[in-house]
């Protein structure tokens, strides 16, 4: 393939999302209205089919050609795309819009251009009543752009503005139903958490800055030598970086305490929360936290915390989904925690040397796995949502396998995979991550550590069987109980929204078994730069590990039977008897009132102090700053009286004045 | 010399400048054959915007076909024509082209808002053709007679456009301002180009500062000499012509009180053609002064005046704006405003040129005028762009002040849209192609800083400029797009499909091309920029 | 004795400023033109001086013949101008001209 019809690849992944948001927020309204779905289907297939490209030919090609023998283990990996645009070139000021592909750019496009493509589809079906049809359409248009835009960023500016760009296009959906004044206030939750987050990330890019002198992710990432240099010179700063750069992951990625906005923003529209909020914008921390592993290598610390971070994230968000009675709000949580689970092994780098690489490749196996399922979940749950006439309590309904069929089974096939029954996809990363967890835990320095994190990620990973199959069983099993809304026959999901299900529930199903045991994923993930490539003879799958998980798995999925299925008194009973515990369950850990007490309260104190001082004192000082301009614009102005004798003294003066200078200049 | 041979070599010498006139040459041929449909009664049958149109379009793209040409290397040659009065290079070529294309876009724009109305058109059109040639005159200008006349050339018709408004009491006021002051400033800039011209005994201005050279070295010698010192009285004064041309402060009380009483469309005409006219010649007489040996320190202290002269325009005209009302009036300081952002471009200019490290500095000097020309085109873009909503609006509002376009977002969203991309423009944000071109600038001026330190404060002065000017085109904007239309307010359907969204969105499109891919325009602006410096880049 | 350049350009000089002061303080329209007629024709004395004195030669009398024409010129339009203020306003007091401010 010549190198012009690669590059146009490339630049066409982001430009054709980009030119769909554009068409239809420009014609939408007024031309396409009930049609604006088109250009965004046909963007992202283009978008999609493109990535593949870059995905299964443009990358292996160029790899077969660069590797070098003697590169292996260096950072410079051989699978390496870059299409520069030199955008300006002003003295020293070199402003490039660089796209650069590698493994992990490949993966994650591939994964996003192809999970919204699905949900754009479902999207046309759900959405098809909303007066909001082209707005959604062309946001969610935008989102893909920005989100392209951020793994193909070459460089850290370039991937701030996206990252921006991202958190942008989450709040204008998740206040899509801006009328609804609890759509509005999450969306605004949402705004103010991220930011706590963006602040970290930008002064991480700061750091960056004045330690490297550059942005450039080739410059920063690919030669650990410089890494070690701006240690030396500099020592702690590159742990500081990574604090920075994983407060940013933390705000983006909902992990605990910022992890607030996430439920919340489930008031967007369902295929928004299963497109944003699960499989691909919240995974962004991840992504960042993955691409700059050559830096958290050089800080043990940082990577304890986000492994410490992670298994907090997850466990709680577990313990909180058990009691959840929405829906939506229970998929929510899992992703929360799963979230977790991918940050866990993130950190995991930290006990040797050896283990980065894996680490990272579970991490990043986990996300691509749950992107599909989790995907499905929400979907499902969106169909669910339709069918019941928008109420989405389960206790308000029950029993719904036989009126909603292909629903039933697709939820089914993602909850297996989220529980980890064996063989379907969350299997195999969840999988991945223990094992990686417990070779961890032998490690000398950090055994202890991460022996605990792997005892919590394995406690965790049988709540999430648990409560994925206590939701699975509350709609879906049981008597058939539907509320007043849906009417009294509630209807199954339309073909347009029922075919993205059924694929999502194939993937979900196979991809796993597909990629993991065959160490496809794991020998791709690995040519990205800043990653050591294991040897194939050190690749093994981990018997104990898998047979460990499997157990808490089905241990997980029968106890939920015998809970709701097998004796529904049982729930009640045990809540009664642990009525504090569960309290602290179901009201989400106290976090909100947590945080409103210890953050917001204080600050609404000392706001009200403040509006004190503020009237009597700044006020006057603010007044007077505003009057500033104003008061400077009085003084041009005033020459300007209209009148023409005036004006002839100023320019006569000016002319008066140019003569006298030029004749005394000497 | 015989008479036979001075005839022979003056035919030879027409027949060759001809064919590189021929864009005026199309420009006057349809001056006179609009007053001829007039006298014969043709134009009832035949509208006189259909033929201004076409001789507009016609001309344009003669235009064109130059331009395009200059991609080519070395493919415009540096001539002199019309024994030595124009001078054709890639810097006239540049300017011709921009002159073309804007005057068509202000045709497209006068025949979709119907200003003027049937009865007067043929007799518009040829002002405002008449007009533009001056420009090209001006911005091609190789004599002095020629600057003179380019510049009459250019005002007289505008004097006229102005007041086209019949009837209208303020239209006759902004026309009689107009007149005064500019038959003011055309009487001392003659007398200025008298002073130059007969010192340095040449009205040819390539020949200029070789004699402003010998007359440094001659007499008593150096800068006390005084042939060089009514050199300088003269030069100041010809400055003092262009300033006002410029509506530099203090020469530019006409501008707010013009452009307030004239149309939209012929105040969009005059803020951005008789500026790029008028800064096309500034660069040439700059130019033709600078690098004369013994006077660079004059030259510097008239760059670093010009820099002065700069900051204080931009920070008046932005001050003034605050506060304004009628959005026309507000338009109009911001055109001061630019006015000295682009100033800034020719300070640096004649700092560079005339340092002692010039030889090593061509790059910047080149840059300096590339800056200023690629300005020039986004400037085109965006502030028509602006003048032309307000055109359009007040079509179906009767009205100019920023109050009538309350709301408006409601009603016309393309025509709201294009006004945030064309004042984001304005303001210098990216992605659009304000921000680059005043990247340009301020990096050329900032260069210049290390000649002489005065220009980090011109630098500074623009960078706050930047920021303080926001506060206003945001004001606009945030009537436009946050506040409720009033109950009763005049309606302003402007549909999405429709000749005017077409043409605003169109200008649009370009200021955000300009933006994302200045490669478009600052190659052939530096190529203009090497020709008529006279320096190729290293 | 033959008057020097410096008379001629002291005679153009004075009609310079002698206009100047006539556009800065007539507040007849009519007479800021004349002003304007009084310091194009300054410039004229100097450039026909010029060319009789430099070797500016022939190019100053055919640049004050140019001049001569485009003032006449100008003056055709200003006087029109002058004439639609006079229709709308009923005076060419200059100074009436005030309602555009600010």
């Amino acid at each position: 393939m010549s190198e012009e019809i690669q590059q146009l690849v490339l630049w066409l992944i982001p430009v054709a999302p980009l030119a769909s948001a554009v068409i239809t927020a420009l014609l939408g309204p007024k031309l396409l209205r009930y049609k604006s779905h088109l250009p965004c289907w046909s963007a992202l297939a283009v978008s999609f089919v493109c990535s593949l490209i870059l995905l299964l030919k443009i990358l292996p090609s160029i790899g077969s050609a660069a590797v070098d023998p003697g590169e292996i283990g260096t950072f410079a990996g051989p699978q390496v795309l870059v299409s520069g645009y030199e955008w300006l070139n002003v003295g020293d000021l070199h402003a490039n819009i660089e796209l650069r592909a590698d493994s992990i750019t490949a993966i994650m496009l591939s994964m996003v251009t192809g999970v919204s493509l699905l949900v754009s589809m479902f999207g046309s079906g759900y959405m098809s009543h909303d007066l909001g049809y082209p707005r959604f359409f062309a946001a969610v248009s935008m989102f893909v752009f920005s989100m392209c835009m951020l793994v193909l960023s070459g460089s850290f500016a370039l991937l701030f503005v996206f990252w921006e760009a991202v958190g942008l296009c989450s709040y204008l959906l998740i206040g899509f139903w801006f009328q609804k004044p609890s759509a509005a206030a999450a969306a605004k939750k949402a705004f103010v958490v991220n930011r706590i987050g963006d602040f970290g990330l930008i002064m991480g890019i700061f750091l960056i800055w004045t330690n490297f002198g550059s942005l450039d992710f080739v410059t920063v990432l690919s030669d650990s030598a410089r890494i070690a240099a701006v240690e030396v010179k500099n020592p702690g700063v590159i742990q500081l970086i990574c604090f920075c750069l994983f407060l940013g992951a933390m705000g983006k990625s909902a992990q605990f305490p910022l992890q607030v906005w996430l439920p919340d923003a489930m008031e967007g529209p369902t295929p928004v929360s299963a497109l944003i909020h699960a499989a691909t914008m919240v995974t962004a921390g991840v992504y960042l936290v993955a691409r700059c592993t050559p830096l958290f290598v050089m800080a043990p610390n940082a990577q304890l915390a986000v492994s410490a971070i992670g298994a907090a994230t997850a466990a709680i968000a577990a313990l909180t989904a058990l009691t959840q009675m929405d829906l939506k709000r229970v998929l929510a949580y899992s992703t929360v925690s799963q979230l977790g689970f991918m940050f866990m092994a993130l950190g995991c780098g930290a006990a040797s040397a050896e283990l980065v690489t894996p680490a990272v490749t579970a991490g990043m196996f986990h996300l691509f796995t749950h992107a599909f399922f989790k995907a499905l979940l929400f979907l499902a749950a969106g169909s669910v949502m339709h069918a019941m006439g928008d109420v989405i309590d389960m206790r308000r309904f029950s029993g719904l396998k036989h009126a909603l069929p292909i629903t039933h089974w697709t939820f089914l096939v993602g909850a297996a995979a989220l529980a980890g029954v064996p063989l379907l996809a969350g299997f195999w990363s969840k999988d991945d991550i223990l094992a990686v967890l417990a070779e961890a835990s032998h490690s000398k320095e950090h055994g202890l550590f991460f022996g605990v994190i792997w005892a919590v990620a394995t406690g965790t990973a049988f709540l999430t069987a648990f409560y994925t199959f206590r939701a699975y069983f509350m709609t879906f099993c049981g008597p058939e109980k539907f509320p007043e809304e849906a009417g009294h026959h509630p209807h199954e999901a339309t073909p347009i929204m029922a075919w993205p299900l059924r694929i999502l529930a194939v993937c979900a199903a196979l991809i796993g078994l597909a990629v993991g045991p065959t160490h496809l994923f794991a020998n791709y993930l690995q040519k990205t730069m800043g990653l050591t490539p294991v040897p194939p003879e050190s690749q093994h799958l981990h018997w104990g590990v898998m047979a460990l998980s499997s157990v808490v798995a089905i241990a997980g999925i029968g106890l939920a039977w015998m809970f709701y299925v097998a004796s529904p008194k049982v729930p009640g009973a045990i809540a009664s008897a642990m009525k504090p515990l569960y309290l602290i369950s179901q009201g989400k850990f106290f976090l909100d009132e947590i945080l409103k007490a210890l953050v917001v309260l204080p600050l609404v104190g000392i706001a009200k102090l403040a509006t004190v001082f503020d009237r009597g004192v700044i006020d006057c000082i603010v007044d007077s700053i505003g009057a500033i301009p104003r008061a400077l614009s009085s003084i041009p102005r005033q020459f300007h009286t209209g009148v023409v004798s005036s004006y002839a003294g100023f320019m006569w003066a000016g002319v008066v004045a140019a003569v006298v200078l030029v004749l005394t200049m000497f | 010399m015989l008479f036979t041979d001075l005839i022979n070599s003056l035919i030879t010498d027409t027949t060759q400048s001809i064919p590189r006139f021929g864009v005026e040459l199309c420009l006057s041929a349809t001056i006179v054959l609009m007053l001829l449909m007039r006298l014969s009664g043709l134009d009832r049958l035949i509208p006189a915007c259909l033929t201004a149109t076409v001789g507009a379009l016609v001309a344009t793209f003669l235009a064109y076909k130059q331009f395009d040409a200059l991609h080519a290397k070395d493919a415009v040659v540096t001539t002199h024509i019309f024994t030595g009065l124009l001078v054709h290079d890639s810097f006239t070529v540049f300017f011709r082209g921009f002159l073309a294309l804007f005057l068509l876009l202000t045709v497209a724009l006068t025949s979709l808002t119907g200003i003027p109305d049937e009865e007067d058109s043929p007799d518009f059109y040829s002002l405002l053709f008449g007009a533009t040639i001056g420009m090209m005159l001006m911005a091609s200008a190789n004599n002095l007679l020629m600057l003179f006349i380019g510049v009459e050339m250019t005002s007289v018709p505008s004097y006229a456009m102005v007041g086209f408004l019949k009837g209208r009491k303020v239209s006759s006021e902004a026309a009689l301002k107009y007149v005064v002051y500019g038959a003011g400033a055309a009487g001392v800039m003659l007398y200025g180009i008298s002073l130059v011209g007969g010192v340095l005994g040449t009205t040819d201005m390539s020949l200029l500062s070789q004699r402003l050279a010998e007359a440094a070295a001659g007499g008593s010698g150096g800068l006390k000499d005084p042939e060089v010192r009514t050199v300088a009285l003269g030069t100041m004064l010809v400055m003092v012509g262009l300033a006002f041309k410029l509506s530099l402060v203090p020469f530019h009380f006409w501008c707010p009180d013009a452009f307030e009483g004239a149309s939209a469309e012929v105040a969009g005409f005059l803020s951005v053609a008789s500026k790029a006219g008028a800064f096309g010649l500034l660069v040439r007489f700059c130019l033709a002064l600078s690098g004369a040996k013994g006077t660079e320190s004059l030259m510097i202290s008239f760059g670093l005046g010009l820099g002065f002269i700069a900051c204080i325009t931009t920070t008046f005209g932005n001050l003034a704006a605050y506060t304004q009302t009628n959005l026309k009036r507000l338009l109009a300081y911001s055109t001061i405003a630019h006015a000295g952002y682009m100033v800034m471009a020719v300070a640096a200019l004649l700092v560079l040129k005339n340092s002692p490290q010039a030889a090593t500095l061509t790059e910047n000097i080149n840059q300096s005028i590339e800056g200023l020309l690629y300005y020039l085109v986004v400037y085109l873009f965006m502030n028509l762009g602006a003048f032309a909503v307000i055109a359009i609006a007040r079509n179906y509002t009767f009205s100019e002040e920023v109050d009538s376009f309350k709301g408006l977002i409601s009603q016309s969203p393309t025509l709201c849209i294009v006004m945030l991309i064309c004042m984001f423009s304005l303001v210098g944000m990216p992605p659009f192609g304000g921000f680059v071109g005043k990247l340009f600038i301020f990096a050329s001026a900032f260069k210049a800083g290390e000649v002489h330190g005065f220009m980090y404060v011109v630098v500074a002065f623009g960078a706050l400029n930047t920021v303080f000017s926001l506060v206003y085109y945001i004001r606009v904007l945030r009537t436009m797009f946050l506040e409720a239309r009033p109950a009763d307010a005049r309606p302003v359907p402007v549909r999405l499909v429709s000749w005017e969204s077409a043409f605003v969105v169109t200008l649009a499109v370009f200021v955000l091309l300009l933006g994302v891919l200045p490669h478009m325009m600052s190659q052939t602006a530096n190529d203009a920029a090497q020709a008529i410096a006279q320096l190729p880049n290293p | 004795m033959a008057a020097g350049l410096n008379a001629y350009l002291l005679v153009g000089a004075v009609l310079f400023v002698c206009g100047v002061i006539c556009m800065a303080t007539k507040r007849n329209g009519i007479g800021v033109l004349m002003g304007v007629e009084l310091v194009l024709n300054g410039a004229n004395v100097n450039f026909v001086a010029f060319s009789r004195y430099t070797d500016l030669g022939l190019d100053g009398q055919i640049f004050s013949l140019f001049v001569i024409v485009l003032a006449a010129a100008e003056a055709a339009v200003a006087l029109a101008i002058a004439l639609n203020f006079y229709n709308n306003h009923l005076t060419i007091d200059v100074d009436r001209a005030n309602k555009l401010k600010g």
